[in-house]
């Protein structure tokens, strides 16, 4: 696992939010892998709730359909901001977040920033995520979480 | 209660164009004087409003700081288990000591010029009281004890703290009324909780829109294509809807059925998707729990802070903290019981994800609230239309066609702003 293997992730990761390619997004996961979304002062303190909270690639596909389908929200665009990952030993890395909000119509907001805890794994497809949790630092959410962070 | 001789005139008349409450004035969403008005009668007398759970605070010195309409407060367990809520304001300076959202205390220490104060709010020190090298200090007629922290009246009931700022708001039971105490009862029946988790939401709408939307069956088996689609939450569904006599608080109450089409419920309904289908249906793995009873959810309004949610296996407060007309947070705390095995924890977690900021159907309800307060502020002379289910004031009822528990709120809304 180099650190481009890394950087090259999370380039996928950003442009396939940020052009709603949900099924990309979804591929940059193994099929057992855990996505959260967590608000940092649950993460600190141990606490089990996440925002989001998809366990494998099915909850991921039903989450893909609700935004698509069944959810009811004023349209937005999002703006990944990542940053350099740090390695931590063989499969973890750490990475900080800026993610902005930009709800048609209005100006920009800081949606969320944070800091991705990853897991790590070598597939035939290349590198791909076994866990992602996106711990954000703004306990507050300005309004909605409609799109993964 | 609140009676309207105690206020001075409004410098505009009452918004309200005829004697019912079937029509909703827009400017109550959107006219500071009201909002002012409402915090004073509805979040600072009179009334309980929702402050904890006792599992957060769980051993002595644990605190919480939290708020009470605009004004923050801090719940802590006292050293012999019983629990406090102070004003967080220094009585000095007026700071708002505590920063810490959570932690653990022997004495509060307002770090601008020290004075102390003990975990039930008195004040246990002041530095440089009695002057230095015989100069300065404070009077001889200073008390430590009639500088403490103001105190409020608190009541936890099995788990569930509510704290009130008027000495003389009436008992917690006779608040929530003889007709709502069975159900708030059913969930909080002295069995002990768990803390799963918190999010939290600035929602740019009025605070009165979110009880609203809580006492409103009208809405989730249209707006939320998720609840309509998989059965959670429908028109055809054997419901009943409670209300205490004021007409301040409710219970909507249902059972869920099997969900797909029933033409009186889906036909008309645009937002009907019959064929939606899960693909891991461990995000709707719901599995009855005795306690229950029967009904799958109960959602109840305590007005005005805070709405207590059972949706099958999720449980959590919504507390809400207004800021200003047309803005106010709102506090998700999710929890579970002591008992709960971890699959239980587990199913809770995973239909936690229906709730929240990114709730599969909470979030919708979170965006109309704001559509609602920008066309609202927008035009302020308008009305809304609250009529289904006819124009009563706020009526228990045996079905959910029907928006008589918003009437009910404005009935009392009027009663007590004099309006």
């Amino acid at each position: 696992m180099s650190l481009l293997d890394a950087i090259e992730l999370n380039a996928r990761y950003g442009d396939a939010l940020d052009r709603f390619d949900l099924l990309a997004w979804k591929a940059l996961f193994t099929p057992n892998a855990v996505y959260r979304a967590q608000a940092r002062e649950n993460f600190d303190r141990g606490l089990p709730l996440a925002a989001i909270y998809l366990d494998g690639h099915g909850m991921m596909a039903d989450r893909i359909m609700t935004i698509e389908k069944t959810l009811v929200f004023a349209p937005r665009f999002v703006r990944h901001l990542i940053g350099l990952p740090k390695l931590v030993g063989n499969s973890s890395a750490r990475t900080p977040f800026c993610i902005v909000q930009t709800v048609t119509t209005t100006l920009p907001e800081i949606l969320a920033t944070g800091c991705y805890h990853d897991t790590l794994a070598a597939t035939p497809e290349g590198v791909r995520l076994a866990a992602r949790n996106a711990v954000y630092d703004n306990a507050l959410i300005p309004n909605s979480l409609v799109y993964p962070l | 209660m609140n009676q309207s001789a105690e206020w001075l005139p409004l410098s505009s008349p009452t918004p309200f164009r005829n004697s019912g409450t079937h029509r909703i004035p827009n400017r109550v969403y959107t006219d500071r004087e009201l909002y002012e008005r409402e915090m004073a009668a509805f979040f600072y007398k009179g009334h309980w409003c929702y402050v904890a759970l006792e599992c957060e605070i769980p051993n002595a010195g644990d605190f919480k700081a939290t708020m009470i309409g605009e004004r923050p407060v801090i719940v802590v367990r006292d050293r012999d288990g019983s629990v406090n809520v102070l004003e967080n304001r220094c009585a000095h300076k007026g700071a708002k000591f505590c920063q810490k959202e959570f932690g653990n205390a022997k004495v509060f220490v307002c770090p601008y010029h020290q004075w102390g104060y003990r975990l039930n709010g008195d004040l246990a020190g002041v530095p440089m009281k009695n002057g230095v090298g015989g100069q300065g200090g404070m009077g001889a007629d200073f008390k430590l004890e009639e500088h403490g922290l103001n105190t409020l009246q608190v009541h936890v009931h099995n788990g569930i703290v509510f704290a009130s700022f008027d000495p003389n708001v009436e008992p917690f039971e006779s608040f929530v009324s003889a007709e709502l105490m069975p159900f708030f009862n059913r969930t909080f029946d002295g069995r002990k909780l768990t803390l799963l988790g918190y999010n939290r939401q600035r929602i740019r709408g009025n605070w009165k829109l979110m009880q609203e939307n809580i006492k409103d069956p009208y809405h989730p088996g249209l707006l939320h294509v998720f609840f309509v689609t998989f059965g959670l939450w429908r028109a055809d569904q054997k419901s009943e809807l409670r209300i205490d006599p004021h007409g301040r608080h409710a219970q909507m109450i249902s059972t869920r059925n099997s969900g797909g089409e029933n033409a009186e419920v889906t036909k008309g309904v645009t937002s009907f998707k019959e064929s939606l289908k899960l693909e891991d249906p461990r995000l709707m793995d719901v599995v009855q729990e005795d306690w229950w009873g029967g009904p799958t959810a109960v959602m109840q309004t305590i007005f005005p802070s805070v709405i207590i949610q059972q949706q099958v296996n999720s449980l959590s407060t919504r507390q809400i903290i207004p800021r200003g007309p047309d803005e106010f947070d709102f506090v998700w705390t999710h929890f579970g019981f002591a008992d709960d095995t971890p699959e239980m924890t587990e199913r809770r977690l995973k239909q936690a994800n229906l709730f929240g900021p990114a709730g599969l159907v909470s979030l919708d309800d979170g965006e109309v609230i704001e559509y609602c307060q920008q066309a609202t502020t927008a035009y302020p002379d308008g009305e809304c239309v609250v009529e289904l289910g006819g124009k009563d004031g706020g009526q228990p009822t045996p079905h959910m066609v029907t928006e008589t528990l918003i009437r009910g709120m404005y009935r009392y809304y009027r009663r007590t702003l004099g309006l």
